[in-house]
């Protein structure tokens, strides 16, 4: 599986490195804005996004409607990973069409097992 | 014949106030020494940044601004462990999120502040040892 993590954050950057290197399965590409992640989506599509919803420039919400107004690129399975807790923003991340919303901060140990059952569970709220 | 004292456990931060011992160690079954020792070093090359951009908009009365800033802060102290100023960085994340820049604010980005300060004291010794 190709994974795609964009976070600006360079420090969960380097934590998933750590988490995925010993993951024969999963093949992990990191970067850190929404921008550069659609225009690298475009050339070389990932199996799966994990993106944090709030980044500067573009945010995970905004990221997503750019990928569904995409034929091509519409059907990509993407996580939201996000540090906030208000219900709304919440409600909003399940509601875009995302596979499933993870909290931070996450334990990095259980990160590869979470993203598999968010996988295998389909689009929380199509 | 002697010799000195020695040990196969290598430093850790765990002994740093403000970190969270479990969380240090969680990195450090997760990538060791070199692991705890990036995440530190980028804590202290990003956070100073993150926290003046916070200052700086809250002296500007933005609170939107000052919002991302502390989020980005939070991020960061939460990954290298430092939960308590975590929580403390997430209640005026929260704050802020209100909208508008109060006294209350201000007075817990203070707090912040101060904490980071030691926080970064206590890093920067860490590594200084590790030299």
């Amino acid at each position: 599986m190709r994974l795609l993590v964009v976070d600006d954050d360079p420090l969960i950057r380097r934590v998933l490195a750590a988490a995925f290197e010993e993951q024969d399965q999963i093949q992990l590409t990191v970067m850190d804005s929404a921008r550069d992640a659609l225009t690298h989506i475009g050339e070389d599509p990932p199996d799966v996004i994990l993106i944090d919803q709030l980044m500067p420039g573009m945010d995970g919400l905004t990221f997503m409607a750019a990928l569904r107004a995409d034929p091509k690129l519409s059907d990509l399975p993407v996580i939201f990973c996000t540090g906030r807790t208000d219900p709304e923003l919440l409600n909003a991340l399940r509601k875009s069409g995302a596979r499933g919303v993870i909290s931070k901060p996450f334990d990095p140990f259980d990160l590869p097992d979470l993203i598999r059952q968010h996988l295998e569970r389909g689009p929380v709220d199509g | 014949m002697t010799g000195a004292v020695t040990t196969d456990r290598q430093p850790t931060p765990s002994s740093v106030p403000g970190l969270d011992p479990g969380s240090v160690e969680r990195t450090r079954r997760l990538g060791g020494e070199p692991l705890l020792r990036d995440l530190v070093e980028l804590l202290l090359a990003h956070a100073p940044d993150r926290l003046a951009s916070a200052q700086r908009a809250l002296e500007d009365g933005d609170a939107g601004r000052a919002e991302r800033a502390v989020h980005g802060l939070k991020s960061m102290l939460g990954n290298v462990g430092a939960l308590a100023l975590h929580a403390q960085a997430d209640a005026l994340e929260d704050a802020l999120a209100a909208g508008e820049v109060t006294a209350a604010c201000a007075a817990s980005m203070a707090v912040v502040a101060t904490a980071y300060a030691a926080l970064q004291e206590g890093l920067g010794g860490w590594l200084e040892g590790l030299r």
